[in-house]
């Protein structure tokens, strides 16, 4: 079989030199088609030209060095923002759109910001934080975009590689949300690496699906459009997701493993409904077979599953949560690669990925050239250059996570002979039972939501036995003993003590990240 | 509606409709950020009564594909 090779080396010394490039290589390209009327498309030389115009705007507006929020839904414009005020010498904070005036007045004054920009539809948000914040200076994105786009004048001074960038909010699962901040250095090690060893190609296209106030979407998906020129759709909603993929076709997707759970019911829901679920499952194994030699048959005996999904697809690349092992071998014999990655806001933010020249299933792959990983009392630890030197104005937080020179990520993993990584689910949420067993909650989640009706699920332990809270598809399953039948054909699987004792029916949804995870605490 | 197309451009760019042919390209050519485009195609828009599908950004290079592009929502 044809061994497949990575891409080649490439090196950015900071974000500013991936939006040099996309300018000198694709000046008129068009970057980022989005909804926005005003503004659908960034070229790559309109990028360029922001940037270094935004550098001569910050220093006679006396806001060099500054920090500056960003809100709004993701597009041209918001990205636009982002990479003028990271490229002028200015440090993006960028925030979670949907989050509540409160705990955006806390990011803002936490994170010292002391200008927001704004997308138009955040009026009311930049207005209650210009309320509590009289100092903060705000200006919407399509004021100072088409500030920028008047003036002639461009500036390129040296970036500091070890300057703060970035201060990201981590969309966490715990209460407190943590400000990391990323230095020059930090952002462009990872660039370097992960368009080093993702599969991109200027054929591709994507549709950014995840927010762009999210370290993974930004420094995959969007800097990789750069980097190769291809096209980059932004999604509107997850409820868009669905026509979307339809629409434009994409090649690539980055996502979070709910997407890929949500587009795996999606595909099993249309085949039943065309009286082909059969037919797919046979077609699935004959494809398994096929692939041991290299033969993949998958746009032959697949064609309305592509469909659902579109023809083109032909990546996922997903982080953000653990992932269940059987959904990437669903989409392996669809004829679709997964690779799984494993990231934290922290490492700005991809540690390991399982990158299609090296990778070992059910592992989250090989560590990443940018930094290097150790396991320490089982937790994954991680230094280097892309590693975060550390949260924003929060010594305790430090303290907690920073010892012995490495990060301690606060997952639990091992690492194989071959250098593989496997995760083994978060640390804060192992379950420690009365008799000193450990259960991974992550695993029996992977389990749930493997059964068809199961639409979210959380596992904890209270008062002593393994309890699980799942939110389902009232149509499939309707009541408790439905799922407690369910329940009771996974508990067959595991071991004795990981069973599953005790169930809440919840009648809403959980409360979710930014990523789409659910809210632990 | 060539013309009426030409037209907008042309006052949007504040040059002369006799610069701008077919197959000029909108971006290399005659100069247009995206912000002028947007602006182009929200006068076609009323101008037609037409709503141009999403897809369009990505179809558009040069004056011959904004004729084409507007031409078939105008006919469907």
């Amino acid at each position: 079989m044809k061994r497949i090779q990575p891409p080649e080396q490439v090196h950015y010394a900071n974000l500013r030199e991936v939006v040099l490039h996309a300018g000198a290589q694709f000046p008129e390209g068009k970057f980022f088609f989005s909804s926005d009327p005003a503004m659908p498309f960034v070229t790559g030389a309109e990028l360029k030209a922001f940037c270094g115009r935004f550098t001569v705007w910050a220093r006679e507006q006396k806001l060099t060095g500054a920090h500056i929020a960003i809100l709004g839904p993701n597009g041209a414009a918001w990205l636009s923002c982002y990479f003028a005020v990271l490229s002028g010498g200015c440090v993006a904070v960028p925030l979670h759109l949907g989050t509540k005036a409160e705990e955006l007045i806390n990011c803002v004054r936490r994170s010292d910001s002391s200008v927001l920009l704004y997308d138009q539809s955040c009026e009311a948000e930049a207005a209650a934080l210009k309320s509590a914040i009289p100092t903060l200076q705000t200006m919407e994105f399509h004021g100072l975009l088409k500030t920028l786009s008047e003036m002639t004048e461009e500036d390129w001074p040296k970036l500091d590689p070890d300057a703060p960038a970035a201060l990201y909010f981590t969309s966490g699962t715990t209460a407190q949300s943590r400000c990391v901040l990323l230095t020059h250095r930090n952002m462009g090690s990872h660039c370097s690496a992960a368009m080093s060893q993702l599969p991109l190609s200027p054929e591709d296209s994507g549709l950014s699906v995840l927010p762009p106030s999210h370290t993974f979407e930004i420094m995959t998906n969007i800097v990789g459009v750069l980097h190769c020129g291809g096209k980059m759709y932004i999604n509107e909603s997850l409820l868009t997701v669905k026509s979307n993929l339809k629409k434009y076709e994409p090649s690539i997707l980055v996502v979070v493993p709910l997407v890929l759970q949500t587009i795996h019911r999606e595909i099993l829901k249309t085949a039943k409904k065309a009286g082909k679920l059969e037919l797919l499952q046979k077609g699935l194994k004959i494809n398994r077979f096929f692939l041991r030699f290299g033969i993949d048959l998958s746009h032959r005996l697949f064609g309305d599953v592509y469909d659902v999904v579109g023809h083109n697809l032909r990546y996922f690349l997903c982080g953000g949560a653990a992932l269940d092992p059987e959904l990437v071998e669903f989409y392996r014999c669809l004829g679709i690669t997964v690779i799984q990655g494993y990231g934290i806001t922290e490492c700005s933010p991809i540690v390991a990925a399982n990158v299609p020249h090296a990778n070992r299933f059910g592992s989250i792959g090989r560590t990443f050239p940018c930094c290097e990983t150790k396991i320490i009392d089982g937790e994954i630890c991680v230094r280097g250059d892309s590693v975060s030197p550390g949260y924003y104005n929060d010594p305790e937080g430090n303290r907690e996570a920073y010892r012995d020179g490495w990060f301690h990520t606060g997952d639990l993993g091992r690492v194989d002979k071959d250098g593989y990584l496997w995760f083994l689910g978060r640390k804060k949420n192992l379950i420690v039972l009365s008799n000193g067993e450990n259960v991974s909650p992550e695993m029996l989640e992977e389990k749930l939501y493997r059964v068809e009706g199961v639409q979210d699920a959380l596992v904890y332990e209270k008062n002593g036995k393994i309890t699980a809270e799942v939110y389902t598809d009232r149509a499939i399953l309707p009541d408790r003993d439905a799922v407690y039948r369910e329940i009771d054909k996974i508990n067959q699987t595991l071991k004795p003590h990981e069973h599953i004792g005790a169930l809440v029916l919840r009648s809403e949804p959980f409360e979710k990240t930014a990523t789409q995870k659910i809210k632990r605490y | 509606m060539e013309e009426q197309i030409r037209q907008i451009l042309a006052e949007t760019l504040d040059i002369d409709p006799e610069e701008i042919t077919p197959e000029k390209r909108l971006i290399a050519d005659l100069g247009l950020t995206s912000f002028d485009l947007a602006d182009v195609v929200l006068q076609a828009q009323e101008e037609f009564g037409v709503t141009l599908p999403s897809s369009f950004w990505g179809e558009i290079v040069t004056v011959a594909d904004v004729y084409r592009v507007v031409g078939e929502a105008v006919n469907q």
